[in-house]
């Protein structure tokens, strides 16, 4: 009897064993062991399109290693960053990785990508979302009609969307406690389920058009209410889904494979994954679902001139070729990109570049003629032709050396800019001095939102100048004209920066332009000037 | 008879307690070498606890127990334990066939299969139901499976609790005839029965127990036909009632 | 659905996610058996102050939420954690040990009541007919053969049908350490709902197989 039960336990046992690890190939195992293996922490979006079944094979080839994704919320994701459980994070919630690199968790990150979010609610539209012209005039009238709303409520950057965009319309439903309203229904579930709960129950939801583009054929009962039909017609460009990788520091988490990390950032942000990631979805879904957005993607070392039915495309030695011009002392408050700093800069000035393509542009002087500068991303900065070629009143000047420009338009005129909140047209019209002071310096009422001016930014007497030019703008007197100091009087493309050539990161061909102090109308990325007449 | 290896009992002083309740009092008592000791009394009085102690299963809280001479050593070590068995009164079947259920005792020891085995099952009429479930046998099937599984082993102390309780009389003559067998060979039985009349039959002395104390020992013939305790005298004559 | 089925089964990485599935559950049921048997007869038959205490644990470790075992794993073999040089962290290994933590208070549970499910006069006899300390306990857990596979079953049950460990723990990485229950986790997140029921009826007929299996072997052992 021992025998027999010692016979039936052991090949019990052995069989168990023989399940659990014989029919592994041996040389995988092997092979997993001693293979480099780059840890990757992203969110659910990046795998459950397939984009990164897509594109890691190539790096897996280049690096000889393997790469593991463990796909969760952007929150979960940043918090294994922070305990140095991954080596590199894709991720998509730009409030939390700033403060996350604030910490000091990351030694770079970088821009990856973007799509935007898209708002979808139930096929009759019972809050009337489509008729909305923002997200959070659609998130107030979802609120205004206790219409059922599905939150992700996991942290996740959609999540995080979801809440500052319940901030900015002055609601926040997802409050703790009974004041929580019951339409609000928090799912604490990824995209998938949380898209999969709205159709069921009838409920809007905020979804990123990438998941809901990949899952809009299994949901009948949802509707695409707000967004628009691709990114570049999202009426709100607060909807904006902004993706970046971030690589984690080794010296604060010994043990995270930095190097490795850093060769994967570099590859993820060169062009040729980059154009791949843009052309993501083409096949499938009929559209990307991604656009690429890195700094070297958009970097062109070309620029295309087009002025009055000539055109010329002058690449990056030809324009090195022309007249160079040094821009140096001049210290930039980056409004957008906050990385401009004092820098020298030698380049071509738009003038020059101008005179290249026609000798005898400057004598076509036309007061309304506009010179426009596209940028790869399709980012337009506009200059007057007086900027360039002569001389503007010192309200105007001030007006666009103080950004007004960026929303209200080059000439005051009033700008609907997609995915932005319009700016109402300011020329011709007097406003009161006090009132506007008073919201201007605060950021409040029509200003909320942008910049608080503040007196050191923008002086009362600069102001006064300001609304003077939008009261009067055809009297201009000859003792008003705006004077630019002389090292600053200029708006060149720059090559070089500190005496360097700019790499593909840096922009190889930017815009800069030494009368605007606020740098509202910078660009990394010129491909192309058009002059409008 | 296995000259010098035969063990004897000698109790001094024994007080079992289960919780407050003492449940055994026996302040002296001798076990001969190759003799059977009958245990008689009503339920209750203390019978089977007696067996356990002398197998070993429980140790005394006060007194000592001696075997051979020798102080009884708690846990029993192996070769010691191996020449006792008891045969219980409820006797637990392994979950196996009636021939496996014999077989038993000699495994343990890494003995193989002896032909003792087939002899007892033929000798108790239990070789038609060799390779029947244990568990599914009747009482006196059952009792006569643990007679012959505690016969297998060949022990040289055996201690039977109510042996024939649940057997019909022809079987209660075959079981008593193998008995007489094994006293034959010299072995030191303990007989726990409530069944006077075999006590008789079998017993070189008789004990009665009551209430857990030991009224009177004596040998079998002086115990039954001139019982020198008036308790004793009762008993047999019926007139305890418990 | 059917054609969701043939799908899930036509393809390569099927065979892989199984495999790797039937290897961790399957390792971590021989060590929570091996430990956790033992255990269970232990604490059953003997008999020491504070047993009861032990049992009120391994009763309420038999209803731990994997999850939280799963997030105790993972605090314990993240890079900041005390175990974290191991670096099994996103490895079959550390599912192995979430599941090993899960699986054994079962195993153990479960063998310690069917130890004590067996007739107490049993190992009385037992001893009586000589069995040493090691043979009695041997003899009264193929006597609890039952119970005992009842527990092997269960504790199979609980581990291979469990997802928020290996979740965690694992990170559902593709190839590596995706296993039947992430996946199915993966294509309901992705709303591909009939990939899901697939390989859902995949999982179920593998436990079928599994349970006869061992089933089989309760038989045999008689």
């Amino acid at each position: 009897m021992m025998r027999t039960g010692t016979v039936v336990a052991c090949s019990a046992a052995a069989v168990l064993v023989a399940v659990a690890a014989g029919p592994i190939e041996p040389g995988r195992v092997a092979a997993s062991s001693q293979q480099k293996v780059l840890r990757l922490a992203t969110t659910t979006s990046t795998v459950d399109t397939g984009l990164l079944a897509d594109i890691l094979p190539d790096f897996q080839a280049r690096c000889g290693c393997r790469v593991d994704v463990v796909a969760v919320g952007t929150g979960q994701a940043i918090e294994l960053g922070k305990r140095g459980d991954a080596d590199v994070l894709l991720v998509h919630s730009p409030e939390q990785e700033a403060a996350f690199m604030k910490e000091g968790h990351g030694i770079r990150r970088d821009d990856v990508m973007y799509n935007d979010f898209v708002i979808v609610g139930p096929t009759g539209d019972p809050a009337g979302v489509a008729k909305a012209s923002s997200a959070r005039d659609a998130f107030r009238s979802i609120a205004r009609a206790a219409a059922a709303f599905a939150s992700r409520g996991d942290r996740s950057g959609t999540h995080t969307k979801e809440r500052a965009i319940w901030k900015s319309a002055g609601i926040d439903p997802a409050e703790e406690g009974p004041q929580r309203p019951s339409w609000y229904l928090s799912v604490g579930q990824g995209m998938g389920e949380t898209l999969a709960f709205a159709n069921e129950k009838q409920a809007y939801a905020l979804a990123d058009r990438a998941t809901w583009t990949s899952m809009q054929g299994r949901l009948p009962s949802l509707r695409r209410l707000f967004g628009g039909g691709s990114g570049d017609e999202n009426p709100d460009r607060d909807l904006r889904n902004q993706y970046s990788v971030i690589v984690i520091d080794q010296a604060r988490h010994p043990g995270v494979k930095a190097a490795l990390g850093l060769q994967f950032a570099d590859w993820l942000l060169s062009k040729p994954t980059q154009a791949r990631i843009a052309a993501f979805g083409r096949d499938s879904a009929g559209r990307s679902l991604f656009y690429a957005d890195s700094d070297e993607y958009k970097a062109t070392d070309r620029v295309r001139v087009e002025s009055g039915g000539r055109s010329r495309t002058f690449t990056l030695g030809e324009i090195a070729k022309l007249r160079s011009t040094t821009l140096s002392g001049v210290e930039y408050i980056g409004v957008k990109k906050g990385r401009l700093g004092r820098h020298a800069w030698t380049g071509v000035s738009l003038t020059d570049l101008l005179l290249a393509l026609d000798p005898g542009i400057a004598s076509k002087s036309r007061s309304t003629s506009t010179i426009e500068v596209v940028s790869s991303d399709g980012w337009t900065a506009s200059f007057t032709w007086h900027e360039l070629f002569g001389s503007v009143s010192r309200g105007e000047g001030l007006y666009r050396a103080k950004g007004c420009n960026e929303c209200h338009g080059l000439k005051a005129e009033g700008t609907r800019p997609e995915g932005k909140r319009p700016a109402p047209k300011l020329l011709g019209e007097t406003y009161p001095v006090g009132d506007t002071t008073a919201m201007i310096r605060s950021g409040t009422a029509q200003h909320e939102g942008i910049t608080a001016y503040t007196a050191d930014r923008l002086s009362d007497a600069d102001l006064a100048a300001i609304l003077g030019w939008l009261a009067r703008p055809n009297q201009a007197g000859t003792d008003d004209v705006f004077v630019v100091p002389p090292p600053r009087r200029i708006a060149m493309l720059a090559y070089e920066r500190d005496g360097r050539p700019m790499t593909g990161r840096d922009g190889l061909i930017q815009l800069v332009v030494g009368f605007d102090e606020f740098a509202s109308r910078y660009s990394h990325w010129v491909s192309e000037i058009r002059v409008r007449y | 008879m296995k000259a010098g290896a035969t063990p004897a009992y000698a109790l001094q002083g024994i007080r079992h307690r289960y919780g407050d309740r003492t449940v055994l009092e026996i302040d002296r008592l001798e076990i001969a070498a190759g003799r059977t000791l009958g245990v008689v009394g009503p339920s209750g009085a203390g019978k089977s606890t007696l067996l356990r102690l002398l197998q070993g299963l429980e140790r005394p809280a006060e007194g000592e127990i001696r075997v051979d001479g020798e102080l009884f050593p708690y846990p029993a070590p192996l070769a010691l334990a191996r020449r006792i068995t008891t045969v219980f009164q409820r006797p637990a079947m392994l979950d196996r066939s009636v021939r496996d259920n014999v077989t038993f005792g000699l495994r343990l020891r890494g003995k193989a299969e002896e032909p003792v085995v087939d002899a007892l099952l033929e000798r108790l009429g239990l070789a038609p139901l060799a390779r029947a479930d244990a568990r599914k046998l009747s009482g006196g099937e059952t009792q006569r499976v643990a007679l012959a599984r505690a016969l297998a082993v060949e022990p040289d102390v055996l201690l039977l609790d109510e042996p024939a309780a649940n057997l019909d009389p022809a079987h209660v003559a075959l079981v008593e005839a193998l008995i007489r067998d094994v006293q034959a060979r010299g072995t030191t039985i303990v007989l726990v029965t409530h069944n006077t009349h075999e006590a008789r039959r079998l017993a070189h002395e008789t004990l009665l127990l009551l209430d857990g104390k030991m009224v009177e020992a004596a040998p079998t013939a002086a115990f039954f036909e001139s019982p020198t305790n008036a308790r004793t005298r009762a008993f047999l004559a019926g007139e305890l009632v418990y | 659905m059917i054609d969701d089925s043939l799908r899930a089964l036509g393809d390569p990485a099927l065979l892989n996610i199984v495999f790797l599935t039937f290897r961790v559950t399957g390792l971590a049921l021989v060590i929570a058996t091996a430990i956790g048997v033992p255990v269970g007869a232990a604490v059953g038959l003997a008999r020491f102050p504070g047993k009861r205490l032990v049992t009120l644990i391994l009763y309420t470790g038999m209803g731990l939420p994997p999850v939280v075992v799963g997030l105790w794993v993972y605090m314990l073999l993240s890079r900041s954690g005390a175990l974290g040089s191991l670096a099994w962290l996103f490895t079959p290994a550390a599912m192995v040990l979430a599941q090993t933590i899960i699986a054994f208070p079962l195993v153990a549970a479960l063998t310690m009541s069917a130890v004590e499910g067996v007739d107490p006069e049993l190992r009385l006899q037992v001893r009586a007919l000589g069995a040493t300390r090691r043979q009695s306990s041997w003899i009264v857990l193929r006597e609890a053969r039952i119970g005992l596979t009842a527990a092997i079953v269960a504790a199979f049950g609980g581990i291979i049908s469990e997802v928020g460990a290996v979740m965690l723990v694992g990170g559902n990485i593709e190839g590596h350490t995706r296993v039947l229950t992430t996946a199915i986790v993966l294509s309901t997140r992705q709303g591909d709902f009939g990939l899901a029921m697939a390989l859902g009826t995949v999982l179920l007929l593998l436990a079928l197989g599994a349970n006869a299996f061992l089933l089989q072997l309760q038989g045999r052992a008689r």
